[in-house]
């Protein structure tokens, strides 16, 4: 099966500096990719190029075979769907309204009744439906995360109409929320990926290593904007690797049959210079 | 899936909440739009009777039916003063204050910010610059060919002067498509003193009557009004009307950000073009009219949100009504406070307006400046 969004080669400069060297990065339909590495590895800057806002300036990125540029901004929209870092709002729309922007392009030609439908199961999804009225500058970091992870579900499933191959981007989709919620949204995730009829190509950045073990497909390790490896969870999750990439000691354990990755103490010094 | 203790919200006929939420905020705004356009018909009749010259009610009754019924008009001073004074101005106050608003929740959508306004961010002054500009050279270079200059160079002069500023402000305030406020407002009060600085230097330039016409700019007034101004800057204000709802969904996707909208499926670069020439367009056209008129693109689209929310499909139409209402009540009051004589309109809602200014910058700063 070919892939539904690749980076080949793909790279991009800022400041005379690479933040993403070379990447060559395929997503499969029904395939959970996880990207992992330290701060500054150039992870989100990977997920901006496979989303379209950022050009590469080497290599490139295609969509179903078409290279990104072309394809235009409504037409992206139904194909791949981003939960951003940040999201914060200049004004104080109800979350309701956030969640239905998810309709925005793709979803316009629905009737009403439709639209409100899709709004509604997307709340309920992320457990945000008891607050749909509120002011969404008002919420906590961790409730606005799952609005904001709403609105992507929200614009997953108006733009399933469109095109069935979907990508769903997620960049730190669980860095404020409770441990119940961090569950409940990589659940989801993983449910779209194993949806029967036109499973979904997930793409998401992940700081915690157990969680990012325990659900990936695939596991994209990135260091120094270069993808220092790349494969399934098992082959991947190797103590060696991980201490080189992030600097710490780390003992993988297994538990009930699952890795468990146990941080040591820092190891020191990272590269014997 | 839907769970069965959800109580079914009378009357929308369905069991959703969010076709409940739906279904509430559309009664809302029936019954502001409904209060909203009587308060305007009461005004617009109240505008017409009161000013330096007092009507008689019977008489301009009388005569506004004749005018509307089969367009005649008496011959009487009475039906002069209505026909030709009072109502060009009483329509051009509505206009004005209307595009005015409008452009405010424009800016607003457009830089991600409530506290923008064409006149705070030195939009007005650069459409005023543009506009003294045009008076001053304009009738050297264009009275002989014309004879006198045609009078909408004017308004294309400040429409001109509207849309520079903006865009030059854009280009400052923007970096990555990140939007910043705080140089957003610093780097429009430097466009604004550096066109005020100018525009004192055209005063140097300028004979009397010049003179009387850049004072009559920077206070801004409708006096002047005259149906030849009404019909320069109608057509273009009218079309900014209709135009700028079109722009609702996507000034709504703008306020998460550049690239989420542009992850949304919104065509990013042709939206902000669309809004940044609807606000200049209409800023200049106002202020070619009636001079620079501050505080009414901030204050009616945040009394709005407050009331019916941020979603610029309400917003956006109900800026309109609502700057149509509040310039024509301020004209209403500077024709009356100090007659005969009167107020030049800017001077009024600057004194409404700047108060309500410091007051919101008081109430952000539990939640300051990004």
């Amino acid at each position: 099966m070919s892939a539904w969004l690749t980076a080949e080669n793909a790279g991009y400069a800022t400041g005379g500096r690479w933040l993403v060297e070379r990447a060559d990065l395929a997503l499969h339909g029904g395939t959970l990719t996880v990207v992992i590495g330290p701060n500054g590895a150039g992870k989100s800057t990977l997920l901006r190029l496979m989303s379209g806002e950022l050009t590469p300036q080497r290599g490139r990125v295609t969509s179903l075979g078409e290279p990104l540029p072309q394809v235009p901004a409504w037409h992206m929209a139904a194909r791949r769907v981003v939960m951003a870092q940040s999201g914060r709002l200049g004004f104080p729309f109800r979350v309701h309204e956030v969640v239905a922007l998810g309709i925005l392009a793709v979803g316009r030609r629905l009737p009403r009744i439709e639209r409100d439908d899709l709004v509604e199961a997307s709340l309920r999804s992320a457990d945000m439906l008891a607050l749909a009225d509120r002011d969404f500058q008002t919420l906590s970091g961790g409730e606005q995360q799952r609005v904001h992870f709403a609105r992507a579900l929200c614009q997953l499933e108006a733009a399933r109409r469109i095109e069935t191959r979907q990508v769903l981007m997620l960049d730190e989709p669980i860095a404020s929320l409770d441990l119940e919620h961090q569950f409940a949204l990589m659940d989801a995730a993983r449910a779209l990926t194993r949806r029967p009829d036109s499973p979904v190509a997930v793409l998401a950045i992940l700081h915690d290593l157990n969680l990012a073990a325990c659900y990936a497909d695939h596991l994209v390790v990135l260091k120094s904007g270069r993808i220092a490896a790349q494969g399934p969870v098992s082959e991947i999750l190797d103590e060696a690797l991980l201490a080189d990439v992030f600097g710490v000691r780390l003992d993988i354990a297994r538990h009930y049959g699952l890795p468990v990755i146990l941080p040591q103490a820092r190891l020191l010094p990272v590269n014997p210079a | 899936m839907r769970k069965a203790c959800e109580p079914a919200p009378s009357g929308s006929g369905r069991g959703g909440v969010v076709a409940f939420l739906g279904t509430a905020r559309h009664r809302r705004a029936m019954l502001w739009a409904t209060l909203g356009g009587a308060l305007l018909a009461g005004l617009f009749l109240l505008s017409l009777f009161k000013g330096a010259v007092a009507l008689p009610a019977g008489s301009l009754l009388k005569t506004l039916g004749g005018l509307l019924g089969d367009g005649s008009l008496p011959d009487t001073r009475e039906a002069l003063i209505l026909a030709n004074i009072r109502l060009p101005r009483t329509l051009l106050a509505m206009l004005v204050g209307a595009a005015l608003a409008v452009s405010g929740a424009m800016l607003q959508g457009l830089f991600r910010n409530p506290l923008a306004d064409p006149g705070l961010i030195g939009v007005s002054a650069g459409a005023a610059l543009a506009a003294g500009i045009t008076i001053v050279f304009g009738e050297k270079l264009l009275a002989p060919a014309f004879g006198r200059m045609p009078f909408a160079m004017l308004p294309l002069g400040a429409f001109v002067g509207g849309l520079g500023s903006t865009l030059i402000l854009y280009g400052i305030a923007t970096r990555a498509g990140r939007t910043s406020i705080a140089t957003m407002m610093l780097a429009g009060v430097a466009l604004g003193a550096l066109s005020g600085a100018l525009s004192g230097f055209l005063a140097y330039l300028s004979d009397d009557r010049q003179l009387r016409d850049l004072t009559f700019w920077a206070l801004g007034s409708f006096s002047g009004a005259s149906w030849t101004k009404l019909a320069a800057v109608a057509p273009a204000m009218i079309a900014i009307l209709v135009a700028a709802p079109f722009l609702a969904r996507g000034l709504d996707a703008l306020a998460l950000g550049e690239a989420e909208a542009y992850h949304l499926g919104l065509p990013v670069q042709r939206v902000k073009a669309a809004a940044i020439l609807i606000a200049a367009v209409a800023v200049g056209a106002s202020v070619a009219v009636a001079g620079m008129i501050g505080f009414v693109g901030l204050v009616v689209p945040h009394v709005l949100r407050l009331l019916l929310g941020a979603s610029h499909r309400l917003l956006l139409p109900f800026s309109a009504l609502g700057g149509a209402v509040l310039l024509l009540g301020a004209d209403i009051v500077a024709r009356l406070v100090v007659a005969p004589a009167e107020l030049p309109i800017g001077i009024l809602t600057a004194a409404i307006g700047a108060p309500f200014f410091l007051w919101l910058l008081l109430r952000r700063q539990a939640r300051p400046f990004e």
